[in-house]
């Protein structure tokens, strides 16, 4: 009786004490948030000193740009000497390159050019094109070995970082080329925009890198409907009638931010990305996991949008190609580091809800990384029935999707065998659905956008901005700063590999302390603009793929973002008037240039519109251009944004068809259908009349 | 459409790594102060602050290329300035805790001492301080760079687990202070 009572007394006791335990965690909780609130509240009269307000770091800044420039011209003054004595000791190879050199007439500027050739080709391996096997993954094990390298790769790096803060970078004009998606590349022929509906009425297509590949965009036409993504949701506009009319809106699963829409043959694809939070095993470890879905409708009635199908794999959305009736989608997915080894979700990729297989994961050269870029693909008539899946190891840079071969390239830096960034290529072939890795290979400096990567009858053509550091102490750039030793200097190169990613013909060294701005390979003939005061545009003669040449160098002000054949004999560049300092942009530019006649490539026109300080060009997708209908427009950015559509006249120019201020900053896309041209910003579509641009129509949505 | 036009971060980063510096300059404004609170709490001098934001800058300027497209300026910004925290934690060695640290330095950017509620004020930055190095940063990160519990961990490699025992632990060493300081 008494032991029982005790033993009330014991659980009751307990009891009590786990509920003050739990008041008392409560109570902690509390105060912690009040603790935290406090401790805001009294940082908040906190000055920060006048020596790192942004306008006192936009100042220093520009002084180091300045500085840089002086030490740059400096520097290879000092190379140039170097490279003297090299020669003087005179060593056979290098006749074949200073060959080599005369042939790309070099202009009066820089004598010391060939000598540095000679010089940084010596001490320089040519492009690597090291194992250009692509191997899979043995099993899952390897790629966690593969994840903790890296993890500890970045530890190292991320620790050692102020130590070399001031060696190396893309800074002043310098490598805008950097690990930028797939989204900036870019390249389209252009000159076969335009294709025809079901009604028979002529419609503009988007403005495709690759001709031959559909791409998907936040606008697509099939030449009836417009589908618009706006915010979480699809607009479906028809245009049949003698008024625009919102047929039907889709919405995406709740959560998922829509990316890209593609529509053809009475199907439309949305493309959107899903973040799903999982709380983890105990409540404390969760984590965000981001999941590339694809739903697929029958839009066949647009009023009446029927979902046919629905597929998901790992990763945030990078892009997504169409050819012959199939469609592949490119996400990019990071592994936790911190996963433990049995948590293969972490640290695998998901197609369809099921980890890819390891035979289907190719490793990277390295032997270490922490992303992979994964691609599935489906049949737009048979969504669900997925047809193969890939995930591609390593890194996303941009991606390069020519009619047979996709290539996923990455830039690296920081590399401890090499002075110089570098690009990493994958191949990986596709056809029917199918997708095979086919190779692999790297290459000295890296990509500025997707048109800087070209494949023509079997060959890899790549032009790139190379950065070079030297780490030796040089006195006399001492003398203009004591805070750095390691010197960079920039210079480009072109290449051409063969099927196997082998270099098969290359220059180098062209155009020193400037890099890459835009370029576009046409067929045979490659052009490329770099930039750091003036706009050298570049013509290439790639006939002979073993032995690319320069043929052409013309020199003019500014420089162009973004180059499109613009029909016989013309390629039509738009970018920034840039002062002669190279400083101040005065305006966005247009220039037509002659290249009728590759090695003496002339400015036939140039057209300037004042106050604007850029163009929404870097993405081709935005730029509308119909060589057919001598129209083209483009978005750029003053104390608006406006929308401009020029035509042009072999003896007068450019000539503004129209010129449109739009209410909001953002993304905005032009196309037409039949004789009505339509301008889609925002959630407002326009309607124009293609003769005269006068304007017919409008539509909030 | 997403709202992605001219003025938008990647269309910021886009420019600033093409060798922008008024883009560069517009992404730090948005984050300067919080990056100059951060390096203050967590180094304890206004001189060592000043450096500690100085530098990521610099780093941050030269680096940019090294900004992946899906990583936010923001948090790539604040990983730079940890690990320049640290350094200069490191540099500085083991040191007495509970230093008079406003009295450092020359860019002093205290509020004047008629200030009504400056010495509370000066209390609780007093207490903070007087934490350790790890609590100060979990509690930097938190209030400063509002972090959750999860990317804290990542930052100073333990489990948010960890993060959040810490951190409830280092909020009650303050609260000790703060009441036996009164």
């Amino acid at each position: 009786m008494e032991e029982k009572k005790r033993e009330e007394y014991i659980e009751e006791k307990k009891a009590e004490q786990n509920l003050q335990q739990n008041i008392q965690e409560e109570k902690t909780e509390d105060q912690d948030e009040k603790t935290e609130k406090m401790l805001r509240e009294q940082a908040e009269d906190i000055v920060v000193p006048d020596s790192l307000l942004p306008e006192e770091i936009e100042k220093r800044l520009m002084e180091q740009e300045k500085r840089k420039k002086k030490k740059l011209r400096r520097r290879i003054a000092s190379v140039a000497a170097a490279a003297c004595l090299c020669l003087a000791v005179g060593i056979p190879g290098y006749m074949l390159i200073t060959e080599q050199d005369r042939e790309r007439s070099p202009a009066g500027a820089e004598e010391t050019s060939s000598e540095t050739t000679a010089a940084s080709s010596s001490e320089t391996a040519s492009a690597a094109s090291q194992d250009s096997l692509l191997a899979t993954a043995e099993d899952y094990d390897e790629i966690y070995e593969y994840v903790q390298a890296e993890k500890e790769y970045w530890d190292d790096v991320s620790y050692g970082m102020e130590e070399s803060a001031s060696d190396s970078g893309s800074n002043a004009g310098g490598s805008s080329a950097s690990s930028m998606s797939a989204y900036d590349s870019a390249a389209a022929t252009g000159t076969k925009s335009a294709s025809e509906s079901a009604s028979g009425e002529e419609y503009s297509d988007t403005n495709v890198r690759e001709e031959g590949v559909g791409e998907g965009d936040i606008v697509k036409t099939d030449g009836k409907n417009i589908y618009i993504v706006s915010g979480e949701r699809i607009h479906i506009v028809g245009t049949g009638n003698a008024q625009m009319e919102q047929l039907a809106q889709i919405e995406v699963e709740e959560g998922g931010e829509p990316s890209e829409v593609y529509a053809q043959d009475g199907i439309l694809v949305v493309v959107y990305t899903k973040t799903e939070y999982n709380d983890g095993e105990n409540g404390y470890d969760g984590f965000y996991r981001q999941y590339t879905c694809a739903d697929i409708y029958d839009v066949s009635s647009p009023e009446n949008p029927e979902k046919a199908g629905e597929v998901s794999q790992s990763g945030y959305f990078n892009t997504m190609r169409i050819r012959d009736g199939y469609v592949y989608i490119l996400s990019g997915f990071y592994a936790d580091s911190a996963a433990a080894r049995d948590d293969q979700a972490a640290y695998i990729p998901e197609v369809q809800g099921k980890l890819i297989a390891a035979d289907s994961i190719y490793m990277p050269q390295n032997r270490m990384g922490n992303s992979y870029t994964v691609i599935s693909s489906f049949a737009l008539d048979d969504p669900e029935e997925r047809t193969d899946s890939k995930a591609v190891f390593g890194n996303t840079g941009i991606c390069y999707v020519s009619t047979e071969n996709i290539y996923i390239t990455e830039s690296v830096y920081e590399e401890s065998d090499s002075s110089v960034n570098q690009t990493s290529v994958r191949k990986v072939a596709y056809g029917d659905g199918k997708l095979e890795g086919a190779g692999q290979t790297k290459v000295d400096g890296i990509l500025n956008d997707s048109f800087s990567i070209d494949e023509y009858k079997g060959n890899l053509r790549l032009v790139t901005t190379v950065t070079r550091r030297s780490a030796q102490p040089d006195r006399d750039i001492e003398l203009f700063s004591s805070e750095q030793t390691e010197e960079q200097t920039e210079s480009n190169s072109l290449y051409v590999l063969d099927e196997n990613l082998k270099v098969i013909g290359e220059i180098r060294d062209l155009a020193e302390d400037e890099s890459v701005y835009s370029a576009r390979f046409m067929g045979d003939t490659g052009y490329f603009v770099t930039f750091r005061q003036i706009d050298p545009l570049f013509s290439v003669d790639l006939s002979d793929p073993e032995n690319p040449k320069i043929l052409g160098e013309l020199k003019i002000p500014g420089f162009s973002d973004y180059l499109h054949p613009y029909g016989e004999g013309l390629l039509l560049g738009i970018g920034m008037d840039v002062d002669e300092s190279g400083t101040t942009t005065e305006g966005a530019k247009l220039s037509m240039f002659d290249i009728s006649d590759p090695s003496d490539v002339k400015e036939k026109h140039k057209y300037v519109i004042e106050g604007m300080y850029s163009t929404d060009v870097y993405d081709y997708r935005s730029v509308f251009a119909d060589v057919e209908k001598n129209l083209f427009g483009f978005s750029a950015y003053g104390d608006s944004q406006k929308y401009y559509i020029f035509s042009y006249d072999k003896n007068d120019g450019f000539q503004p068809e129209l010129e449109r201020t739009l209410g909001t900053y953002g993304n905005t896309r032009g196309l037409y259908i039949g004789e009505l041209f339509y301008l889609v910003s925002g959630n407002t579509v326009e309607a124009y009349t293609l003769d005269g641009f006068e304007k017919v129509d409008d539509i909030v949505l | 459409m997403y709202d992605q036009g001219n003025g938008t971060e990647p269309d910021l980063i886009r420019l600033a790594k093409q060798g922008d510096v008024k883009a560069f300059s517009r992404l730090y404004s948005e984050i300067y102060v919080e990056l100059y609170k951060f390096a203050l709490y967590t180094t304890r001098h206004t001189q060592d602050a000043e450096d500690a934001v100085s530098e990521t800058v610099m780093t941050a300027w030269e680096k940019l290329g090294q900004l992946r497209k899906e990583e936010s300026f923001r948090n790539w910004m604040f990983t730079i300035l940890n690990n320049q925290c640290r350094k200069i934690l490191r540099k500085r060695g083991r040191e007495p805790v509970l230093e008079q640290p406003e009295e450092k330095g020359i860019g002093r950017s205290e509020a004047p001492v008629t200030e009504p509620d400056h010495a509370q004020r000066y209390e609780v930055r007093e207490a903070f301080y007087a934490l350790e190095e790890e609590e100060r940063m979990i509690l930097a990160f938190s209030i400063f760079a509002g972090y959750q519990s999860d990317e804290i961990g990542k930052m100073l490699e333990c489990s948010p687990a960890t993060v959040r025992s810490r951190k409830s632990r280092a909020l009650g060493k303050l609260r000790r202070l703060l009441e036996n300081a009164v």
